[in-house]
């Protein structure tokens, strides 16, 4: 919906941005991220043309963004900064008002769209139209003036650290607004911030940017995974996916190669396997790898006890727990940890949703990935 | 104290019509000075290369001796209220031009970007926030060029101008206290006046939500009746005006 294609910006022969391309899909909300002067202000101010590109495109809708009318394309266009800039002699109403006014909005409906939006921003009517921005207190400007960006139902919405000149509590609180509108109304967001925390929070994607290029364009999780480079690996912070755990996933941290054996293996033998592989249990197996069960050491144990006859020849198949609580690889480690916790587990495999194991968590290996949060803090390596 | 109150008595026609010329022209000058003055500023800010030269000559025109100033206009274009009037306009042109500069000059640029960001148009913008926000700098500006209007036109007398100012300069070539003070009493006192009612002027057009005691309404009631109030004095401040041209004309 939004493009940008090779766009260079230069300010008195200073490159600002170095030939940026990418693209934000209809709905989604993209956040640029990077370092003070790294263009991405930039970038935003060009799509509604406040800044006009040196080289290159930036496309609305398929459509070259200089072939429309500069100011019916800013209506189309919600932009919210830092700063507020409401208009100090109007009150809050007439702000709101003020476009619906030059296009020919009667004076009852502009007032009922007025109200409405005010309500929208989480903000009560009666009490905040007809009051100065002066009156009002910083974040209540800023509601304003986010809802005034939307007076006219715009397709695109820019916004440029909106909440950076907030206090944390208040901040995390629009954020949370941010993304239950966003998830009402589906609207196409461009969003740049400074802080990673809020980018991992909001975004549907992040575009990382350094001195004028883009480093990593992609979604929150795998760039907290596999960041592109190591400007952006310390840009985004080693621990940093512990404050979002639920993107730790089963196939972040399982044990690859876990011990496995087929079916038809003998119970010696099978014993046997584990001694010498030092593990206390075997996932049994089919010719496609797909889990059939699980023996443990623990449950052979049992049964021997209980008397089952003729152990040394019976095979893994008449042996093994047929179905073994498991797991699946986009499983989250917060619910990895509650069911271990919960059901006492001392292994869960992992398997895909045709039935092959793909790995294998076990207590300990949940322990050593834990541990390297502590690790990191104290200067280790990253995952 | 006698010779004035005779002095006056004899000669109060005289100084009527002398002080409703002072008036006239200082209002002429104001409203001159308010209209160049206010295109010459909103130019002057949109135009960086006007910035300095404007500053300079505001500036400049603002040092020099007023007198000198007034008496330069004799040589170069001679006596009478012509001359020494046009300087006064330059004078009172530039002196708003630069406050309405800088009036402009001091809105947010905040404010500024948005309006442009939101897709209002050039006109509108100049229009509905420029204008009202810059209106307060400008109106001060026109008190100031105003008054010293009164001043200018004063010392014009003696480059052969009309105005309370030729009172005065009699009263000074002829020694006599009458006529000295039946010009320099109105002269301050219309001063005075002049001050306070562009002071009233400048109250009216700064927006209720600035200045310095702004309005800061309880509730949409008190919103109403202040703006309903301000309305009315625009009114009447704006009949008022019109009667006042209306009698200098026909004296």
């Amino acid at each position: 919906m939004l493009e940008f294609r090779q766009v260079s910006l230069e300010i008195r022969r200073q490159p600002v941005l170095e030939q940026v391309s990418f693209t934000a899909r209809e709905g989604e909300m993209v956040v640029l991220i990077g370092p003070s002067g790294c263009g991405k202000s930039s970038c935003l101010r060009m799509v509604n043309r406040l800044e006009e590109p040196t080289a290159g495109q930036v496309l609305l809708d398929g459509q070259d963004i200089r072939r429309e009318d500069p100011v019916s394309l800013r209506r189309r266009i919600g932009y919210v900064t830092q700063r507020p800039g409401l208009f100090p002699h109007l009150t809050v109403e007439e702000n709101l008002s003020l476009l619906p006014c030059l296009e020919g909005l009667p004076p009852g409906e502009r007032q009922n769209r007025a109200a409405r939006l005010v309500e929208e921003a989480g903000l009560p009517p009666e009490e905040t139209l007809f009051r100065y921005p002066s009156q009002l207190a910083p974040v209540q400007r800023q509601r304003v003036a986010v809802a005034r960006a939307l007076a006219g139902d715009p397709e695109l919405l820019l916004m440029d650290d909106p909440f950076a000149a907030l206090d944390p509590i208040t901040r995390s609180q629009l954020q949370d607004r941010m993304i239950s509108f966003h998830a009402r109304s589906r609207r196409t967001v461009l969003f740049v911030t400074h802080d990673m925390d809020e980018a991992i929070k909001i975004a549907g994607r992040i575009c990382i940017m350094d001195r004028g290029r883009v480093l990593q364009y992609d979604t929150p999780e795998n760039i907290l995974k596999y960041p592109a480079d190591d400007f952006v690996r310390e840009f985004v912070g080693r621990g940093r996916i512990w404050s979002s755990p639920q993107l730790i996933r089963a196939q972040d941290i399982m044990l690859t190669t876990p011990v496995t054996a087929p079916g038809d293996m003998a119970f010696l033998r099978a014993v046997e396997v584990m001694r010498m592989s030092k593990v206390d249990s075997l996932m049994v197996v089919d010719g496609r790898h797909r889990l059939l069960g699980v023996v443990s050491v623990k449950a052979l144990g049992r049964r021997a006890q209980e008397g089952a006859p003729a152990q040394e020849t019976a095979t893994l198949a008449q042996l093994m727990d047929p179905s073994p609580p498991t797991c699946r690889p986009e499983e989250s480690i917060v619910s990895l940890l509650q069911r271990v916790n919960r059901e006492e587990l001392s292994t869960l495999p992992v398997v895909d949703d045709r039935g092959v194991l793909r790995g294998l968590i076990t207590k300990g290996s949940l322990v050593s990935t834990l541990s390297r949060r502590f690790l990191i803090q104290e200067g280790g390596t990253a995952q | 104290m006698m010779e004035l109150g005779q002095y006056l008595g004899t000669n109060a026609p005289r100084i009527a019509s002398l002080l409703a010329q002072h008036l006239g022209l200082v209002l002429l000058t104001a409203a001159v000075a308010a209209g160049a003055g206010g295109v010459l500023g909103f130019l002057t800010s949109r135009c960086p290369l006007l910035e300095k030269p404007v500053a300079a000559a505001a500036h400049l025109i603002q040092t020099v001796p007023r007198l000198a100033l007034i008496a330069l206009t004799v040589p170069l274009l001679g006596m009478g209220t012509a001359p020494s009037l046009g300087i006064i306009l330059v004078y009172a042109v530039l002196l708003v031009a630069s406050r309405t500069a800088a009036g402009l000059r001091a809105i947010s640029p905040d404010v500024q970007e948005t309006a442009r960001a939101m897709g209002l148009t050039p006109a509108s913008i100049l229009l509905r926030i420029q204008l009202p926000l810059a209106l307060p700098a400008a109106m001060a500006g026109v008190r100031r060029a105003a008054v010293a209007a009164v001043g200018l036109v004063t010392l014009a007398a003696f480059a052969g101008a009309g105005g309370l100012g030729q009172l005065v300069a009699e009263g000074l070539g002829q020694g006599a206290a009458g006529p000295i003070l039946a010009g320099a009493v109105p002269a301050c006192l219309l001063a005075l006046g002049v001050d306070g009612a562009f002071a009233w002027l400048e109250h009216l057009s700064t927006p209720l939500s600035l200045g310095e005691t702004p309005l800061l309404p309880a509730s949409r009631e008190e919103l109403l009746r202040r703006r309903g109030r301000r309305r009315l004095a625009w009114y009447a401040t704006a009949a008022g005006a019109l009667l006042l041209v209306g009698f200098l004309l026909l004296v």
